[in-house]
């Protein structure tokens, strides 16, 4: 019995593999026909999900596109599962699409034996950075200097942020004041929308989370930002809040740059990724990119090509191999 | 403006021919996707986002919340009938509702979850009418101590499942916590049980494993039943909507216990996380307490009414904080939260103040949502239990692909097809042997949020216990836990000696 | 000698089922000796400055698991001997050709054919019955599961080489 379900399981493995491989000959230029499936590993509502879907509808909007794709939400396994998925996607290569950033792409490298040549990079569209803030009617901070002073003096600061990206971030931070974990504990949530909560509800002194997350509690006076997390302070209603650096000068300022990109299964066929890196390219021309998307989450634009970021992404993937000695 | 103005106002803005018949439309999409093993509320909401695109805004949520919320009737249908439940919520369902089923009063048991469902929903609404905004403020004042707490008091619920055999019934629990261990460490990011394994890395999917546990071990069970006949002349009495209406009597009993429910579970939908499935275990496990004419787990009409009416109201109370903070208190409200985005509405603290249109618009369509979902369910009482005249041979085969489509479509892959096949053996052995496999689930779905929720608080208190005492909320559940775990050990030793004393006469 | 050969395999089948009381605690004493293990081991329980880590929760649960389990194989001798029709197990060895199946010919074709070769052949139902029964049975899967849900369900060796 067991022997069948190995023999079934490892034809589901495999069988996908060989699909492929004659129609990538005979097409010269791609058009899409089909739905295109849209894979995003994080919850709708964070900011992947919003990032998904502004280029979406930019593309529908500005006739890219004739349909919206279809976004398919894959969270299992802190999207492990999704991203393999798409990996090893047999049919429909040309039509599936993968949400891709940094912050999957360090998890994915430390955790499974996927890589990045298992994807056919599409584009890099924007950079992405985070804050701390601190909820002003419950916190007992209103400035980081204060908490790193009380953690140097013994008393617990905690953190909640994101899982991911966040959680790399946080590790830097805390090298850089010199502090442990038990000084500054951090609290790894499922969403910035559940660190965002538990900001809001007094029981953590700061919450990390990139703009677009806070942008509406920062309206409404619920959270105010902190610290930059960069390397300049942040543009418009952000600008309040120091880097590190300008905090203390004893410190260096603590970044992590969030990319986002978009990338499709490594079988995709030239022709199509070709299609979507220009149109991406026109996305991140639009007025509605630049002022919907990238203005109100106070994004940076940084376009990269197929070319440009399968280099920078390659690149990237090394450096952080290299990091966690893998 | 007070709330109830505001409130007619979203009446007004819903009572249109057009948003009228986009209601109905998503309250019978919402049955059938109910319904359906494997297919959650989510994946209906998340499927129809896109058809929503060319849709204004109000008329667009209106569709997604009378989907989202009709949904949660028709979980009810397949855990009644065929013991298979349609989503998660519905396992509690389960437990009542199949037994009453068997007991030839499967009409009243539909009816009874209909009604509750109907009763909890209200009550939730209304709650979420008047005290929304504050409500919402309310679920931020717990912290992952006080959740800790709360879900242990939810984890008696299981308590009371063990029953006959203690042992047996700790070792299910145990191992259902286990089981759901496999997978993603939330705190740390790094996988954990998973041999290595990509698709463990993912953990065990519930819904496959839950048709698997209930469903296909059921189907083997069936297996010895299949030249039994059907007993035609309890049925046929009531296989007319007048047979299957509830008594006086029966609507006497089970009324108390859904509005208790649906009070409760109004708030356990506010609270971060918690959700329809904790609301529908703790409404169950606090009406325990509570006097029934039939024991809880025996086909009890008051069971079905605890657990039907707390996780629709759950489902209301969820609404809260979306609304109010833009907060999802699920899956489901962040695709509602996605949905809001796109249709150019910014979700969070000022949306009542910006759009209030829209907010109550929203609101007044959930109170309709509500009442239709109620009369096209109870309309397809008749239809549906006419399943339960199907010859036990045909039942096989039909459940078995039912069984077997629904876990591949939770997972999109034959992973879930696996580990529904799994467990089902597995648990067709242990129910065969004395182990009886409910706890297993139970503590399957809310071990995770207890694990993350208590190393949470511990991080903060740096390990100290002292956490779950110097928070008041905390202490109460802590203090109500005690209560209720000493009442357990007391019943079972005045049961076991009452057994012994008579025996030995 | 065939007979006996058979007798004795039922002899050994019974058997396992006999034992079934102790059988199950033992293996959830080795589950929960396996998650011990692998919490200590390879996850961690404590860590000085972080606090919880990730073997913490499930190493304490696996704890308990031993120590019931235990008890409960030192008190399975009185246990009531559970008994397995070898019959009930056909649908599950059904179920898996349905599923191997898929493999080759698609989900939908094989769920069609194991839904007419058990009614039709196993349960000897008339031609009526089976076709009534199979063709609400796809309505299900192909209108509501693969249309309107747009679950792409596995389309076989053979749906490969169509499209």
């Amino acid at each position: 019995m067991d022997k069948l379900l190995i023999i079934a399981l490892t034809l589901s493995l495999i069988l996908p593999l060989h699909s492929k491989g004659s129609q990538e000959v005979a097409q010269t230029d791609f058009k899409p026909t089909k739905e295109i499936t849209w894979y995003c590993t994080s919850k709708p509502g964070g900011g992947s999900d919003i990032y998904t879907r502004a280029i979406c509808e930019i593309a529908v909007q500005n006739g890219l596109l004739d349909k919206a794709p279809i976004i398919n939400y894959k969270t299992d396994g802190s999207g492990e599962v999704g991203r393999n998925e798409v990996a090893n996607i047999g049919q429909n290569a040309d039509y599936t699409l993968l949400t891709f950033n940094s912050g999957d792409l360090m998890p994915m490298v430390a955790n499974t034996h996927n890589r990045l040549s298992n994807f056919t990079p599409i584009a890099i569209m924007a950079t992405d950075k985070q804050l701390l803030f601190v909820n002003p009617n419950k916190g007992k901070y209103s400035t980081f200097e204060e908490a790193i002073r009380a953690a140097k003096g013994g008393v617990q600061i905690v953190i909640a942020g994101s899982k991911g990206d966040d959680l790399e971030l946080y590790g830097m931070l805390i090298k850089e004041l010199g502090l442990r974990e038990n000084q500054m504990a951090y609290i790894t949530n499922d969403s910035t929308a559940d660190a965002i909560t538990s900001g809001l509800g007094g029981h953590v002194d700061f919450v990390m989370s990139k703009p677009a997350a806070a942008s509406e509690y920062v309206k409404a006076g619920m959270l105010v930002p902190v610290l930059a997390l960069s390397s300049s302070r942040f543009a418009g209603a952000l600008n309040s809040a120091p880097t590190l650096n300008e905090v203390n000068s004893m410190y260096n300022n603590v970044e992590l740059p969030v990319w986002r990109g978009v990338v499709g299964p490594a079988n995709m066929s030239k022709e199509a990724a070709k299609f979507y890196s220009d149109m991406l390219f026109e996305v991140s021309c639009s007025i509605a990119w630049k002022e919907g998307y990238l203005a109100t989450y106070s994004l940076e634009s940084s376009f990269l090509d197929m070319e440009a970021a399968k280099a920078y992404m390659e690149e990237y993937q090394t450096a952080y191999l290299k990091k966690i000695g893998k | 403006m007070s709330n109830i103005s505001m409130l007619l106002n979203g009446f007004s803005v819903v009572l249109t021919f057009q948003n009228v018949s986009i209601c109905l439309l998503g309250a019978i999409l919402g049955l059938i996707v109910g319904a359906m093993p494997g297919i959650g509320s989510l994946a209906g909401v998340a499927l129809l986002l896109p058809l929503t695109y060319k849709f204004n805004p109000t008329s667009a949520i209106i569709l997604l919340g009378s989907l989202y919320y009709s949904n949660m009737f028709g979980g009810s249908f397949s855990a009644i009938l065929l013991n298979i439940p349609g989503d998660s919520p519905a396992v509690m369902t389960m437990l009542d509702g199949y037994p009453m089923a068997k007991k030839g009063r499967p009409g009243q048991a539909l009816f009874c979850a209909n009604i509750s469902s109907f009763i909890g929903g209200a009550i939730g609404l209304l709650i979420l009418t008047f005290l929304g905004p504050g409500m919402a403020s309310f679920g931020l004042h717990f912290g992952p101590q006080d959740m800790t707490a709360l879900l242990l008091v939810a984890m008696t619920s299981i308590g009371y499942l063990v029953g006959k055999n203690p042992i047996e019934g700790i070792i299910m629990t145990l191992v259902g916590i286990l089981i759901s261990s496999i997978g993603m460490d939330p705190q740390s990011g790094a996988p954990r049980y998973n041999f290595n394994n990509m698709y463990l890395m993912g953990g065990i999917p519930f819904v496959p494993f839950v048709i698997g546990t209930v469903g296909f071990s059921q189907v083997l069970r069936l297996m010895s039943e299949r030249n039994d006949r059907v007993d035609d002349e309890i049925l046929k009495q009531r296989l007319t909507i007048k047979g299957s209406l509830l008594t006086r009597h029966d609507f006497r009993r089970m009324l108390p216990f859904a509005v208790r429910s649906g009070v409760l579970g109004t708030f356990v939908g506010v609270l971060p996380g918690a959700g329809a499935t904790t609301g529908a275990f703790l409404g169950y496990a606090i009406n325990r307490a509570f006097k029934s004419e039939e024991s809880f787990g025996s086909g009890a009409i008051e069971g079905i009414a605890s657990c039907e009416a707390a996780n629709n109201a759950a489902a209301a109370g969820a609404f809260a904080p979306l609304l109010a903070l833009g907060i999802p208190g699920s899956g489901t409200g962040a695709v509602l939260l996605g949905g809001l985005m796109m249709w150019g509405l910014s979700p969070g603290p000022l949306l009542f103040r910006n759009n209030p249109e829209f907010a109550w618009g929203l609101i007044a369509s959930l109170f309709f949502a509500n009442l239709i979902a109620l009369v096209i369910a109870i309309g397809l009482i008749p239809f549906l239990i006419k399943i339960l005249t199907v010859p036990v041979k045909i039942i096989i085969p039909v459940v078995t692909v039912i069984c077997f489509v629904g876990s591949y479509a939770n997972t999109y892959s034959m992973y879930g097809v696996v580990v529904m096949f799994i467990s089902g053996i597995v648990s067709y052995i242990c129910e065969k042997s004395g182990y009886s496999t409910a706890p297993m689930i139970l503590s399957f779905v809310l071990a995770p949020l207890l694990e993350s929720n208590m190393r949470k608080a511990l991080i903060t208190s740096q390990g100290s216990l002292r956490i779950f005492f110097t928070s008041p909320i905390a202490c109460t559940f802590i203090i109500i836990l005690f209560i209720i775990i000493s009442f357990m050990i007391i019943r079972y030793f005045s049961r076991s000696s009452k057994t012994t004393m008579e025996g030995g006469k | 000698m065939e007979k006996e050969e058979r007798m004795k395999g039922r002899m050994f089948m019974g058997s396992i089922a006999d034992n079934m009381p102790r059988i199950i605690p033992v293996s959830t004493s080795i589950l929960a000796l396996i998650w011990i293990f692998l919490g200590i081991k390879s996850y961690g329980v404590w860590d000085e400055y972080k606090g919880p880590k990730s073997g913490f929760f499930p190493t304490i649960i696996a704890f308990v698991l031993l120590i019931v389990s235990v008890i409960a194989i030192f008190t399975s001798k009185n246990k009531a001997k559970p008994f397995f029709e070898s019959g009930n197990w056909l649908i599950a060895i059904a179920l898996m050709k349905m599923v191997l199946m898929s493999y080759i010919f698609g989900l939908e074709l094989s769920v069609v054919a194991f839904m007419l070769l058990w009614l039709r052949v196993k349960e000897k139902y008339s031609w009526k019955i089976t076709l009534i029964t199979t063709i609400s049975v796809m309505l299900i899967v192909v209108g509501v599961f693969r249309m309107w849900l747009k679950i792409q369900f596995p389309l076989g060796l053979i749906g490969y080489f169509i499209t």
